[in-house]
C-alpha cells in the first residue's frame, strides 16, 4: 500500500461508516501503465465548489452545505492538479462528517420525500429494505459516479434496517445510509481506475466512469448527470461516437458556462480572495462585498468573451468590455448606470483599463495589504498566464531599499525596484518579473487607477521581450501577440482535465493541442471541444506518491467486504 | 453608452486650466447647523465666548410639573426613569386644559432660552448690511446674519467644535445609515477652479449612502437622482480660485437632516448663499445660509422630532419663543413679526457620481427632474429656482 492510499485510509478510520471505500486494494500503482483494470490509477480530492454543486445536482439546488472544507492544494498553478495529492486531515474528516449529517437531514426531511424518494416504504416508523435499497442505489450510483457494488449497497441497507429499526423511524435510518455514502472516500475522492484499453503514449486508460467524471468535472464542474453515467455503464463513452456524443451534449448546455468558471477561478487564483486583506486606513474601500463581486466581475468578463461571445482568448489582455457593480464602479470610479445588480460595462478608451490583468482581481490579490507590488504582479502573470514559475527569492535577500527607511527617500516604487535590483543575485529574477508589473503601477494595491505615487508622476514604460511598451495597454497588446499565452491556456486546460501538468511525456500532447487552438483562432469553446475528444486526457500517468507530511499513518481497519470491492 | 462614456470621462478626469465643459458631482458626508463653538476644544458643555454662562439649563421638569393640582407623589412618579413614557405625556399635555404644549407652545409660559451672547458665528451676511447680524465671522468678515444660532447655539447638544457636537454626530448617523441622501452637482464651461458661470444644484439621490471600511461616507459612489421639486434646486455660481459662491441670492431648496421620517424634508431658504471651498483631495467643504421659515424649524423638533424636552432636556415653548425673539425677516403685513430667522448649515461633501432619475445618463448638467419623462421636460438647461 502506497503511502498516500495509507493516509487516505489513515483519516478515514475516524469515521468508522465511511471505512467501506478504503482498502489496500485502493492504493495507487507506481506505474499506471502497469495497471491492471479495475485497480485504482488516481485519486482526486473534490474541490469545495465541486462538492457543492454535485450535492446541489444530485439533492437539490436548495440543500444548504454549510462547513468548512479541507485547505486545497496548488500543485503546478493549478488546485485541479493539487487535487491530485490533496489529503483529508482528522479534523477534516469531522467537518466532511458535520456537512454529510447536515445534507443527509435535509434531503430526508419531511417537506422533500416526495421528491426525494424513488418508492414509498411500508411505513414511515419501521425499516422497509426494498424501499431503502432502491433509494440508496439510486443516490450511490449519482454520489460514487458508478453504480455501487452489491457488498456496498447492502453495507447501507443493512446500516440503515438498524438505525430505522433502533429509532421507529425509515427516514432516520435513510439518513444513516446517506450520511455514510457522503462521508465515503467514493464520494469525497474522485477515484479513477485502469480501463481495459491499451496504453496510450505510455499512459494507461481510465475506465468509462473515470472518464464520465473526467468530462463532467471539465465542462460542468460537477458529478455525471444520469445520461453521461449511462453512456459509461453501457460502455459507449468508450467509443469515439459515443463519447463525442456526450462531448457535444455537454459543450452545448449552458452549464459549460460552470465549467469555464470553474477552471479559471482556479486558474487566476481567485480563491485567494478567501484570505486578502486590504489596510483599510489606505484602502476605505476594500470590503468583503468588493472582493466577491470582484471575484465574479472576473469571471462574468471570462465566459462572456470566450463562451456567449465565442470570443478569442487573447482578447482578455487587451478587452475593456466587463460586468459592473455598484460597489465594483466605486472601486473603478466610474458612473453605474443601471438599476441592476449587474450590468455590462466598457471602460472608456483612455481610462488606462485593458483586459484581466487591469480588473481588480489581478491588481489587487497580487499587491501588499497597503501597497501595490510590481514583483508580485510579474510573478503572478508570468505563471498564470505564461507557465512561467520565477524562483523563490533566496533567504538572506536586502530588502532594506524596497522597505526600509532608504524607501522614503525612492518617491516611486520603480526606483525603489531599481535601487533593489543593483544586487545582482535579485536583478536576475527582477529582470524578468518586474517589468510587465511596472507597466500596471497606474493601479494601486486595490486597482484604483492614479497618476502619481507620493507626488512623483508614475513612469510605466517597460520592455519585456526585447520590447519596450507603456502601460496596460501596452502590456496587454504585448500578451495578445505573445504565443507563449494561448500555449499556457492549453497546458492549464489538459493539466486541469487530467490531473496532472502537461510535462515530460504529455508535452508532445500539449503542442499538438495547443497548434489546434491557435489554428481553430483561439477559441474556447471549439477547443473544449477537441480537448475532450482528446484520448491522452483519459489516461493516468502516475510518479511514485510522495509521503504526505502530517499524515496520519493510523490505518483503518479493513473488512473481507471492502477488499473484494476494490479490486474488481 | 458612448455618450454615458464621455459624460463619465468628463467627471473623472483630472482638469485643467482649459475652456472646456466640465462636471463635479458630490454627495453629502456632514450636514448640522453652523454653529460657533466658543468653548475649550473637546469639552462640549463647558462656558465660553459664546455661552458664558455653558450650555442651557436643562428643562426644569419638576418645575413645569408643579401645579397646584399635582401632588408631589404624582411628580416623584414622573421622575422615576422607569416612567418616562408617563413623563413624555405630561410634558406634552401640560396646557392649562391638558393641551398640547408642543404643538401650542404659546399656551405654556417663556421660561427664557439663554442666547448666543459671543460675537462671533459662521455664516452670511445675509442682508448686505454690516450694522445687523451682530456677529462676525471667526475671519473677522462683519454683519453675519445667524438668528437661528443665536436663538438655540447653548443647547449642549448643539455645542461644539464643527463635527464634533452630539447633535451633529447623532444626526448625521442617521444619514449616514441610510435616512436619506444629499447630492450635489455643480458644472461650468471653463476652468472648475475658476469660472464665472457656475450650475449648481442640490438633488437628493433614490439611493442610500454607502459606507466605506473606516465607516466613513465612501466616494466615487453612484447615486440617481430622486425627481422631487421640494428637496431640489438649482443655482447660479461662480468659483474663484476653488471657491464656489452664489452670484447672486437666491432660493435654495435642500433635503433636510432628519433623525426620522416624520420630520420635514424640506430646507427652503429665501434669499440663500452658499460658499464651498474645493477640497485638494476632490471633496467640498462649506456653508448654505439664508431666511427660512422658523416655525418649520419649531415644528421639526418640537412635533415631528419630538425629542426637544426628553432627549435635550430644552424646553419647547421656550425655544419657540426664542426663535420668534431672533427671526429677523419676512415681517408679516399684518402683526409685522417677522416670519423667517436667518441661519446657516455647515455641508461637507465628497465625490460621487450623479445620475439621472432613470440611472441611464450622467447628469453632467444640472437640470430639473421633476418626476416627468425627459422628453416633456424644458430644455435641458439650468433652470434657476427663482
Amino acid at each position: 500500500m502506497s503511502m498516500r492510499a495509507l493516509a487516505l485510509c489513515g483519516v478515514f478510520a475516524v469515521a468508522p461508516l465511511a471505512l467501506a471505500g478504503c482498502a489496500s486494494d485502493t492504493s495507487l500503482q507506481a506505474n499506471a501503465s502497469a495497471a491492471k483494470p479495475g485497480e485504482v490509477v488516481g485519486m482526486r480530492r473534490l474541490t469545495a465548489a465541486q462538492y457543492r454543486q454535485s450535492v446541489a445536482d444530485i439533492f437539490g439546488a436548495d440543500i444548504k452545505v454549510q462547513g468548512r472544507f479541507e485547505p486545497e492544494v496548488r500543485r503546478e498553478g493549478l488546485l485541479a492538479v493539487g487535487a491530485a495529492g490533496a489529503a483529508v486531515s482528522a479534523a477534516g474528516m469531522e467537518q466532511y462528517y458535520a456537512m454529510a449529517a447536515s445534507i443527509a437531514e435535509q434531503a430526508t426531511a419531511e417537506g422533500r420525500r416526495a421528491k426525494l424518494m424513488p418508492c414509498q416504504p411500508a411505513s414511515a416508523k419501521a425499516a422497509d429494505d426494498v424501499c431503502a435499497t432502491q433509494t440508496l442505489q439510486k443516490y450511490g450510483r449519482l454520489l460514487y459516479r458508478r453504480p455501487l457494488l452489491p457488498n456496498e449497497l447492502a453495507a447501507r441497507v443493512k446500516l440503515a434496517h438498524a438505525v430505522s429499526t433502533q429509532s421507529g423511524d425509515f427516514y432516520a435510518g435513510l439518513r444513516e445510509g446517506f450520511t455514510s455514502l457522503l462521508t465515503a472516500p467514493d464520494f469525497l475522492f474522485r477515484i479513477e481506475r485502469a480501463g481495459s484499453g491499451r496504453p496510450v503514449d505510455g499512459a494507461m486508460p481510465v475506465d468509462a466512469y473515470a472518464r464520465a467524471s473526467r468530462l463532467s468535472y471539465m465542462l460542468w464542474n460537477t458529478t455525471p448527470d444520469d445520461q453521461l453515467l449511462r453512456a459509461a455503464e453501457t460502455g459507449d463513452l468508450l467509443t469515439p461516437a459515443g463519447l463525442q456524443a456526450q462531448i457535444d451534449r455537454l459543450t452545448a448546455s449552458p452549464r459549460l458556462e460552470e465549467g469555464v468558471e470553474a477552471f479559471f477561478d482556479d486558474m487566476l487564483q481567485l480563491e485567494l480572495f478567501d484570505h486578502q486583506s486590504k489596510d483599510p486606513a489606505h484602502f476605505p474601500k476594500y470590503s468583503q462585498v468588493v472582493a466577491t463581486q470582484a471575484r465574479e466581475q472576473t469571471l462574468r468578463t471570462v465566459v462572456d468573451l470566450l463562451v456567449r461571445r465565442n470570443g478569442d482568448y487573447r482578447d482578455i489582455f487587451t478587452s475593456r468590455d466587463t460586468f459592473m457593480t455598484r460597489g465594483l464602479a466605486m472601486v473603478y470610479k466610474v458612473p453605474y448606470a443601471s438599476k441592476a445588480d449587474w450590468a455590462p460595462y466598457t471602460f472608456p478608451a483612455g481610462s488606462g483599463r485593458s483586459g484581466l490583468l487591469t480588473q481588480i482581481s489581478f491588481l489587487s490579490l497580487f499587491s501588499h495589504p497597503a501597497r501595490s507590488s510590481p514583483t508580485k504582479r510579474g510573478v503572478a502573470l508570468n505563471e498564470i498566464f505564461l507557465c512561467e514559475v520565477t524562483p523563490a527569492p533566496p533567504g538572506d535577500v536586502d530588502f532594506s531599499q524596497v522597505n526600509g527607511d532608504a524607501a522614503t527617500v525612492k518617491k516611486t516604487v520603480r526606483l525603489r525596484l531599481e535601487a533593489h535590483a543593483t544586487d545582482e543575485t535579485c536583478a536576475s529574477c527582477h529582470s524578468m518579473v518586474d517589468p510587465p508589473g511596472l507597466a500596471l503601477e497606474r493601479f494601486d494595491s486595490l486597482g484604483e487607477y492614479r497618476e502619481f505615487e507620493n507626488g512623483e508622476r508614475i513612469d510605466v514604460k517597460a520592455e519585456m521581450d526585447g520590447q519596450i511598451f507603456e502601460g496596460a495597454a501596452g502590456l496587454g497588446m504585448l500578451l495578445h501577440e505573445n504565443p507563449r499565452a494561448p500555449a499556457c491556456l492549453v497546458r492549464n486546460l489538459f493539466a486541469s482535465g487530467a490531473g496532472r501538468p502537461a510535462v515530460g511525456p504529455d508535452k508532445p500532447t500539449a503542442q499538438a493541442l495547443a497548434k489546434t487552438f491557435t489554428e481553430g483562432g483561439y477559441r474556447l469553446p471549439a477547443f473544449l471541444k477537441q480537448l475532450a475528444a482528446n484520448p491522452a486526457l483519459y489516461t493516468a500517468r502516475l510518479a511514485p506518491a510522495p509521503a504526505l507530511p502530517g499524515a496520519t499513518t493510523k490505518v483503518a481497519a479493513r473488512s473481507p467486504s471492502s477488499l473484494k470491492e476494490t479490486g474488481r | 453608452m458612448r455618450t454615458l462614456a464621455l459624460a463619465a470621462m468628463a467627471v473623472i478626469l483630472p482638469t485643467a486650466a482649459t475652456a472646456e465643459p466640465w462636471s463635479r458631482a458630490y454627495v453629502v458626508d456632514w450636514m448640522e447647523p453652523a454653529f460657533f463653538h466658543g468653548g475649550p476644544k473637546d469639552e462640549n458643555p463647558a462656558p465660553g465666548t459664546d455661552c458664558p454662562k455653558g450650555t442651557a439649563p436643562p428643562h426644569g421638569w419638576k418645575k413645569v410639573l408643579k401645579t397646584r393640582w399635582r401632588k408631589d407623589a404624582d411628580i416623584a412618579y414622573y421622575m422615576d426613569a422607569e416612567n418616562r413614557p408617563d413623563l413624555q405625556r405630561v410634558l406634552r399635555f401640560r396646557g392649562p386644559n391638558y393641551e398640547n404644549v408642543w404643538e401650542q407652545p404659546t399656551l405654556a409660559p417663556d421660561l427664557g432660552l439663554p442666547p448666543v451672547t459671543g460675537k462671533i458665528a459662521y455664516g452670511f451676511n445675509l442682508d448686505d448690511n454690516v450694522k445687523t447680524g451682530g456677529f462676525s465671522t471667526p475671519e473677522g468678515v462683519p454683519g453675519i446674519d445667524n438668528g437661528y444660532y443665536r436663538a438655540g447655539g447653548c443647547w449642549a447638544s448643539y455645542r461644539g467644535q464643527p463635527y464634533k457636537s452630539q447633535r451633529g454626530v447623532g444626526i448625521n448617523g442617521y444619514m449616514r445609515d441610510g435616512l436619506y441622501t444629499v447630492l450635489i452637482v455643480m458644472s461650468g464651461n471653463k476652468d472648475p477652479m475658476n469660472d464665472d458661470d457656475v450650475t449648481f444644484a442640490f438633488y437628493q439621490a433614490q439611493e442610500r449612502i454607502m459606507k466605506d471600511a473606516l465607516g466613513q461616507v465612501a466616494r466615487d459612489v453612484s447615486f440617481s437622482v430622486r425627481p422631487d421639486l421640494r428637496t431640489q434646486s438649482i443655482v447660479k455660481a461662480k468659483i474663484v480660485d476653488g471657491v464656489v459662491e452664489t452670484r447672486a441670492p437666491a432660493e435654495i431648496r435642500f433635503r433636510d437632516e432628519a433623525w426620522n421620517l416624520r420630520m420635514p424634508d424640506q430646507v427652503q431658504l429665501i434669499g440663500g448663499r452658499l460658499r464651498f471651498q474645493m477640497k485638494p483631495e476632490g471633496g467640498l467643504e462649506g456653508y448654505v445660509g439664508g431666511y427660512r421659515d422658523w416655525k418649520v424649524i419649531y415644528r421639526k423638533q418640537a412635533v415631528n422630532g419630538r425629542d426637544g424636552e426628553m432627549n435635550q432636556g430644552i424646553d419647547m415653548p421656550s425655544f419657540y419663543y426664542a426663535l420668534e425673539r431672533h427671526a429677523d425677516a419676512d415681517p408679516d403685513p399684518k402683526t409685522g413679526k417677522n416670519r423667517r430667522i436667518s441661519m446657516a448649515y455647515r455641508l461637507r461633501a465628497v465625490p460621487a457620481f450623479v445620475l439621472t432619475p432613470d440611472s441611464k445618463e450622467v447628469v453632467s448638467v444640472p437640470r430639473v427632474f421633476d418626476g416627468k419623462p425627459a422628453s416633456q421636460l424644458a430644455a435641458a438647461t439650468a433652470t434657476p429656482a427663482q
